[in-house]
């Protein structure tokens, strides 16, 4: 007997013992990957949470965090709870950034999925083609005027006007015949962000030195600031943004068939179009209002989604979601930690893991498809 | 827990959302489509003048005609994409499916009753085969039990063989494959009305035949097909009545022996053709005169 002989016998005996369980389907797997990926994520959220609430300039033992934390909603653990200057450290300082973090990035990452999906195409993201910025303007606007006309909220409030006008704008000008082109959607990106760089610049030139560190910040994107009530004011914008992913999501699934082939489905396209795009324009302005522009997290985290569990947005929402959380507070993190005691600031952080990642995103398209066209 | 959330929160919605009536059968023989006086012009120009078009349940009806003659156009118009699109409407004349007025359904009631194979397949993002073709079933979602479903889905795909690609993604497949997947999710609609707008364009014999006697077959079970082709021979061979459209007019209608003369055809097409009757079937052969 040959080795050659050998091998080849070898598969049918390593099929023979026992009645083999049936292979698993494409769905059922699609299935498990998709609850592990959502348990993951979620359990890498509560993990990292607990961790960066803890790091920083006063360390605070994880175990202790997350006995100060269960003690908040009445569980008594056996681990001992933070002393007076931790516990404050943790609840006035370090928790507000956590949980405006988490907001905020699970804000953009379901923006950036649900752009794609009302778009019709991968790259679609609010910092890429514009929305963030034309958002930004409309922070800066209140900023620079000093206007407090709704008080807290009038910052979000203008941002939010200006970053649903951007969106239907580009949303308008970009697409044709139910679709939009990649280029024409770049190009219109860049030209927005151009209008929006020009009018920031603009007021920036003419601001105090105190605004200028203000409209710094909004520029470079930062979760430093964070408190309870920025916390409170966003979350809300979150909720009211996401309910409409479970009436929504497979809706968005038939748009990738087109817009017609979604009418011909029973998809009433108009209004769904107009009820997701003032979605994602609520979670985008509220994203940037308390956060600056904090780019490419729409970007990465819905295609690394789609990687693992397909394009199905029933999960990519949700998951997106979970993973633009895990993102932002991961980048944040490391932008408090990695210079300390300096921070480096997070929009910066963002950039530098978004920008290799669209390089290896277009890499991968011309390799297999020759590009966009 | 999941299953029950979702039983309540669709209770919950349920007063907002009236589910769509489900179709009533159908009588062979009754009209499905009619189509009267249909104009639509763009550009100073007229696509369709004033075409009239009875489709009845049990008939396959074939719309045929030069390149610009309307066809495409003419299917837009019945099956209320003109009308819904970002263009405007039709211009002049009424059409009535399944005896009401186009405008009169929503989209959910319309999609249980008619299904549309458009002449492009592209999606957007890289779906699975299965996904791909169960979204054909999105209009019944709460209507039906899911198993049958799952059943229907599957035979779909079995009728139009693309069975062993239901894990594909649809980037990966060819030309063929990709029109067969839109077909099955169209059969998987399981509507009463079909329109299909060049579905063998990108086939080889084999399934261009296959796709024919699918739509040839529902045509007998009693629905309603129409379906725009470029092949003459095809149409002759399946088509229970074809229209013959030139210049956004139908010069003809009637059963293809009738209606497909050398004399039309050549006048419509601009080109001289032979018809002959095929030696064995008696089906009518269009040749071009080369």
């Amino acid at each position: 007997m040959t080795a050659g002989e050998a091998t080849a016998a070898d598969p049918s005996e390593r099929h023979a013992p026992g009645p083999a369980a049936p292979p698993p389907t494409g769905r059922a797997l699609r299935r498990l990957r998709a609850a592990l990926l959502l348990g993951g994520l979620t359990a890498g959220l509560v993990v990292v949470s607990v961790v960066a609430a803890g790091v920083g300039a006063y360390t605070i033992p994880a175990g202790q965090v997350a006995a100060s934390m269960l003690d908040a909603v009445g569980i008594r653990v056996a681990a001992p709870l933070p002393d007076r200057v931790a516990h404050t450290v943790l609840w006035d300082v370090r928790l507000p950034r956590v949980v405006l973090a988490v907001t905020v990035g699970a804000a953009l990452g379901v923006a950036g999925a649900m752009m794609q999906g009302i778009f019709g195409n991968p790259l679609a993201e609010p910092g890429v083609i514009g929305v963030s910025s034309g958002a930004a303007v409309g922070a800066i606007v209140v900023i620079f005027t000093g206007a407090t006309v709704l008080g807290h909220w009038t910052i979000i409030a203008s941002s939010f006007v200006f970053g649903l006008a951007t969106t239907l704008f580009v949303y308008v000008f970009a697409r044709s015949r139910g679709r939009t082109e990649v280029v024409t959607l770049l190009l219109t990106g860049i030209a927005v962000n151009a209008i929006a760089g020009a009018a920031i610049g603009l007021m920036t030139n003419f601001s105090q030195d105190a605004e200028i560190q203000t409209i710094t910040f909004w520029q470079l994107g930062s979760v430093a600031t964070a408190t309870w009530s920025k916390v409170a004011a966003i979350v809300p914008c979150l909720i009211a943004g996401m309910v409409v992913i479970p009436i929504y999501a497979r809706r968005l699934d038939l748009l990738a068939l087109g817009e017609g082939p979604a009418r011909h489905l029973g998809v009433d396209v108009e209004r769904m179009r107009l009820v997701l795009i003032t979605a994602l324009a609520l979670l985008t302005s509220a994203a940037v209002a308390f956060a600056g522009i904090v780019a490419f997290i729409g970007l990465v985290v819905p295609h690394i989604v789609r990687m693992v569990t397909g394009p199905g947005h029933r999960v990519l929402l949700p998951a997106s979601a979970l993973g633009g959380g895990l993102l932002l507070l991961a980048a944040d993190l490391l932008a408090r930690t990695a210079a300390a005691p300096a921070e480096i600031p997070l929009g910066v952080v963002t950039a530098a893991l978004g920008g290799p990642f669209f390089f290896y995103l277009l890499y991968r398209t011309r390799s297999k498809q020759g590009g966009w066209s | 827990m999941i299953p029950t959330l979702r039983r309540r929160a669709r209770a919950a919605i349920a007063p907002l959302s009236r589910p769509p009536a489900r179709p009533a059968p159908v009588a062979a023989g009754d009209p499905v489509v009619r189509a009267e006086g249909v104009t639509v012009r763009r550009g100073g120009r007229a696509l369709l003048d004033g075409v009239d078009l009875t489709v009845r349940a049990g008939e396959l009806v074939a719309l045929v005609g030069p390149n610009g003659a309307g066809k495409s156009t003419l299917l837009g118009a019945v099956s209320g994409d003109l009308a819904a699109g970002p263009e405007r409407g039709a211009d002049g004349g009424a059409v009535r499916l399944f005896d009401r007025g186009l405008n009169e359904w929503t989209p959910p009631e319309l999609a249980l009753r008619r299904a549309v194979l458009p002449q492009e397949a592209a999606v957007s993002f890289p779906f699975s085969v299965a996904e791909l073709v169960a979204m054909g079933r999105a209009p019944w979602a709460g209507l039906g039990d899911p198993a049958q479903d799952d059943e229907i889905v599957a035979a779909a795909m079995e009728g139009t063989g693309i069975s062993h690609l239901a894990d594909r993604r649809f980037p990966t497949l060819s030309g063929g494959e990709r029109a067969r997947v839109m077909l099955a999710r169209v059969l998987a609609q399981d509507a009463q009305l079909l329109m299909l707008d060049e579905p063998t364009a990108a086939l080889d014999i084999h399934h261009q035949e296959l796709v024919l006697t699918i739509a040839r077959t529902l045509a007998e079970r009693g629905g309603a097909v129409i379906v725009v082709l470029h092949d003459l021979g095809l149409a002759a061979a399946y088509a229970h009545r074809v229209a013959i459209l030139s210049e956004g007019r139908i010069a003809a209608q009637g059963p293809p022996a009738e209606v497909f003369t050398a004399p039309l055809l050549s006048a419509v097409y601009r080109h001289e053709v032979e018809v002959l009757p095929h030696p064995r079937t008696g089906i009518p052969l269009v040749v071009p005169l080369r």
